[in-house]
């Protein structure tokens, strides 16, 4: 069944920004009729669809109007132009916690978040122990939540939203809170939701994410959108819009030639891009650069490090025997591994391109590619070699 | 498979019933909203509600002595007489005061989740509905204290004055929090406002003593909405003798009664379509 469940029709929100603001009347009196404003459309003519039970993504740099169409989405902005319709019981995660008061204690909160959310009493009592257990909150559950954590105050957020059981679900940026362990289980919440059917509008900035969980991605830039479609993609796209503006470059980058440019770093598993890795089963690691012209002897590099910057492993097309002398426009290259053998933990990925003879550097992108590993054998260090006690 | 709803959000939706339905749907959240803010006010302070029942009790100490001690008012029983009309008016002006903040001290939910905003200003009116109660046992101490006996025929009255109030509250603490975002210059004049309005009110005062200096242009006393609920009440709790209120019949003061509810319900209609229509540059303003 593919049933539009949000459609959005020429959405334009625009936004005056006055140079002061005005609020009383004798300052609006003695303004009148020349207040200093100019206008802006956060969103241009935003037009697209989310059918029922997929999940879209948002993509797009700090300003490119992510937020305010969520906001117009969940109802608390009014677009200036346009229609948008939502079908089904909705909720938003616009922002971890908001509903929350301080001076209330968990448990008083979550009756009053609850039904700010659309819950009756009774819905928050049947679902309370299990939003307390997501939340891992048992002990707290009676403390005011001024005595609270961020961290706490977000979990106990997203467990809310997480049991409101909704069939249309926005969630914005808010997967950045939050340790490690808490934003895995808000992606495994996440993955459930999906496989319940439950429509997700996904707003964020980490591409490799929003490529790995997501149906389809827009990419919004300024505003408008610039690529709309699988999120493969939409995600190549969106790199090559931010390499295009110098000012928001990739972390770290340097391209000293600008001869060979790395577009995209992705890990794949089963054709799909991921973000968190599963130490026994394959992964991909998919590179996309660009060349101005053929260059011989590129040699096309990665290297595995811990967060901490240890080298674990490293190598190159050349060591790996790939010729990539001769190939024009675009490079689209796979490493595949057989497994991860590492423990869990962060890693990060460098990706370089340099000459045969390492002479010449063309671009090398540190922090290309962060992962998360899951892997279930104990142990402390890097590496999972396997291993066994036993008593002789 | 369930029937789903469509909720659409364009430029401009709805007229007053659509906001009257789909704040129905939301009584939960007003519930505890105004539970919430009863909580807040006297949460960390030890002595809690207690304080809410000390604040008409200081009226009293204090209006007692200037007026009875140094103006030598001559109205029977001046403290039941005082409390009769004082709560009713502290109901209707709380309502005002903290309905007018309701939207710009809740900026941050309301940036963040959709919900019918009317829920807020509502909510305001609904804790001081609960505090009037609660203040109430006062007079009612007071009542049995004296072994003063109510005019019970127009006690009758009171449910019909006490939605008088809530109607008039609500319709006020709509239209104050909504334009309040805009211009924030509404706090200010409400307080200065209200304090006129206190004596405007006969509340510290008798009616008559107006009444009859104004002789054959007494309506103009009427013009205040808040008079014939005010009224009723006195004549219903302190029950004077003749002289002191409008010597009409009871069936009178429900006739006043009847046309302020009614003028307040087209108020009230009025604020909800006022708000709608502001509703959608609230989350821009704040």
């Amino acid at each position: 069944m593919s049933s539009k469940a949000i459609s959005i029709h020429e959405v334009t929100k625009t936004f005056r920004v006055y140079k002061e603001q005005f609020r009383t009347i004798k300052e609006r009196a003695l303004h009148l009729g020349r207040i200093p404003f100019s206008e802006f459309d956060a969103i241009h003519n935003i037009s697209f669809d989310v059918s029922e039970g997929s999940m879209t993504g948002i993509l797009g740099h700090n300003g490119s109007g992510k937020s305010t169409l969520l906001k117009c989405v969940a109802g608390t902005l009014t677009p200036t132009a346009g229609e948008i319709s939502v079908r089904g019981r909705m909720a938003a995660l616009l922002e971890l916690g908001a509903g929350f008061h301080p001076e209330l204690t968990g448990r008083e909160n979550l009756y009053l978040a609850g039904s700010i959310l659309g819950l009756t009493k009774q819905e928050v009592a049947a679902r309370f122990n299990d939003i307390v257990e997501f939340a891992e909150l048992e002990d707290f559950v009676d403390t005011q939540m001024k005595h609270y954590s961020s961290g706490m105050f977000a979990r106990l957020g997203f467990a809310l939203a997480a049991n409101v059981e909704p069939e249309v679900l926005l969630i914005d940026e808010v997967l950045a809170v939050g340790d490690e362990a808490f934003q895995l289980k808000c992606l495994d919440q996440i993955r459930r939701f999906s496989e319940a059917g439950v429509t997700m509008l996904f707003v964020t900035h980490d591409v490799d994410l929003a490529a790995s969980i997501c149906d389809e991605l827009v990419v919004l830039d300024h505003g408008r959108i610039i690529s709309h479609g699988n999120p493969r993609e939409a995600a190549i796209d969106y790199r090559k819009n931010l390499h295009a503006q110098q000012d928001i470059a990739e972390p770290d980058s340097s391209s000293p030639t600008e001869e060979v440019n790395i577009v995209s770093v992705a890990l794949e598993s089963k054709a799909r891009p991921i973000s968190t890795v599963q130490s026994q089963e394959p992964v991909s690691l998919n590179i996309i650069a660009t060349l101005k012209n053929p260059v011989d002897g590129l040699v096309i590099a990665y290297a595995i490090k811990t967060i901490s910057g240890d080298l674990i492993h490293s190598s190159n097309t050349s060591l790996l025997g790939v010729n990539l002398g001769g190939i024009g426009s675009e490079i689209d290259l796979t490493f595949d591994f057989e497994n991860f053998p590492l423990l869990e933990g962060m890693y990060e990925i460098d990706v370089g391109a340099h000459s045969l003879d390492g002479s010449t550097l063309y671009t090398q992108v540190n922090g290309a590619k962060r992962f998360t590993l899951t892997n279930p054998s104990k142990g402390a260090g890097v590496a999972d070699l396997s291993v066994k006690a036993k008593l002789r | 498979m369930t029937e789903k709803q469509e909720t659409p959000n364009r430029a401009y939706t709805a007229g007053s019933s659509g906001s009257i339905r789909k704040i129905f749907s939301y009584r939960e959240l007003l519930f505890n909203l105004t539970k919430t803010e009863l909580q807040l006010r006297y949460k960390n302070s030890v002595l809690g509600f207690i304080w809410s029942l000390l604040n008409p009790l200081l009226y009293l100490v204090v209006f007692s002595l200037v007026f009875q001690e140094i103006l030598r008012t001559q109205i029977p029983m001046f403290a039941i007489f005082l409390l009769s009309g004082l709560l009713i008016w502290n109901f209707f002006s709380s309502s005002l005061n903290s309905g007018t903040g309701a939207i710009i001290g809740n900026a941050s939910i309301v940036k963040k989740i959709w919900f019918p905003r009317e829920v807020l200003p509502l909510a305001s009116v609904g804790a001081s509905a609960i505090h009037f109660f609660l203040q109430a046992s006062v007079l009612i101490l007071a009542l049995v204290t004296f072994q003063h006996e109510p005019n019970w025929a127009a006690v009758s009255l009171l449910p019909l004055a006490l939605l008088t109030v809530v109607v008039l509250a609500s319709a006020g603490a709509i239209t104050l929090s909504a334009l309040n975002v805009h211009y924030r210059d509404v706090q200010h004049f409400l307080e200065i406002s209200l304090l006129a309005w206190f004596w405007l009110t006969p509340i510290v005062y008798n009616y008559n003593l107006v009444a009859d200096r104004l002789g054959n242009s007494d309506w103009i006393a009427m013009l205040n909405p808040i008079t014939p609920v005010v009224l009723s009440f006195q004549k219903a709790l302190h029950n004077p003798p003749e002289g002191y209120l409008p010597d009409v019949s009871l069936w009178q003061y429900l006739q006043n009664l009847a046309l302020v509810l009614f003028v307040g319900l087209l108020l009230l209609a009025g604020s909800l379509r006022l708000f709608r229509r502001l509703d959608s540059q609230l989350a821009d303003k704040l």
